[in-house]
């Protein structure tokens, strides 16, 4: 079953001279089969980003650490 | 204590660019604590027992507590008690946990902050705050040789809830 489509809100407030980025994800269905995965993969996105603006190479998450297989859609 | 009665209210992970030893350290050491965690000093005893302080830049022992699980490298949890009057009495012990994993080239850490009891979101929100400013500026001492500069303002929400409750609050 394809899942309804669900809201992302990105938040960036300057600290100084940082930024806090605050990702918000809603919307998900009852028992959804996404979030998990969805809950396991943005902090791996977020650290990548984070690395690529701080010292400018990207983290080299394997997509095993991620359990990629979880985002099949059933 | 009975650790199997606690129950993570604020899970953080992000990943490093490090490898296991140098997260370990940094988590448990002043030498790295200092520079990203607002000037306050870890010292860790690791072992099941031993004490786990941090310490206030003017010396104080802010945080007093020890260490309930200690798997070097991988896994370490502790009490993680503010010495603020009433607050263990109130709110109950809090745990800490972190995990620490290899994967690839970087290291997974996952934060788990877990009560004995529901704790309410006013006062979670410091934590909510708190730990990812920690953590992101362990992760940039780590991955650039530089901590992050935070100027957080002070947790409001949390500390007004705090009061409320009869615990004592700088």
């Amino acid at each position: 079953m394809r899942e309804p489509a669900t809201k992302v809100a990105f938040t960036i407030e300057p600290y100084g001279n940082l930024v806090k980025l605050t990702v918000t994800h809603e919307g998900f269905i009852e028992g959804s089969k996404l979030v998990g995965a969805i809950s396991t993969g943005w902090p791996a996105i977020l650290s990548g980003l984070k690395s690529v603006l701080e010292t400018g190479k990207p983290l080299a998450i394997p997509r095993a650490a991620l359990g990629k297989e979880e985002l099949t859609r059933s | 204590m009975k650790i199997e009665q606690f129950k993570p209210a604020i899970v953080y992970t992000i990943y490093i660019a490090a490898t296991p030893e140098q997260v370990w350290k940094a988590l448990t050491t002043a030498e790295f604590s200092r520079k990203y965690f607002s000037g306050f000093a870890i010292d860790a005893d690791l072992k099941v027992g031993g004490a786990f302080i941090a310490r206030a830049p003017d010396g104080s022992e802010h945080i007093s507590g020890e260490v309930i699980e200690c798997d070097p490298l991988k896994r370490l949890t502790v009490t993680w008690n503010v010495n603020w009057p009433a607050l263990v009495e109130k709110l109950g012990p809090t745990l800490v946990t972190y995990e620490i994993e290899q994967a690839g080239d970087t290291v997974k850490l996952t934060m788990l902050q877990s009560h004995d009891r529901d704790i309410s979101d006013d006062i979670l929100s410091g934590g909510r705050a708190g730990w990812p400013a920690i953590l992101s500026s362990l992760k940039s001492l780590l991955e650039t040789g530089q901590a992050l500069t935070i100027k957080m303002a002070p947790p409001e929400r949390m500390l007004a809830a705090l009061k409320e409750m009869g615990i004592g609050t700088p």
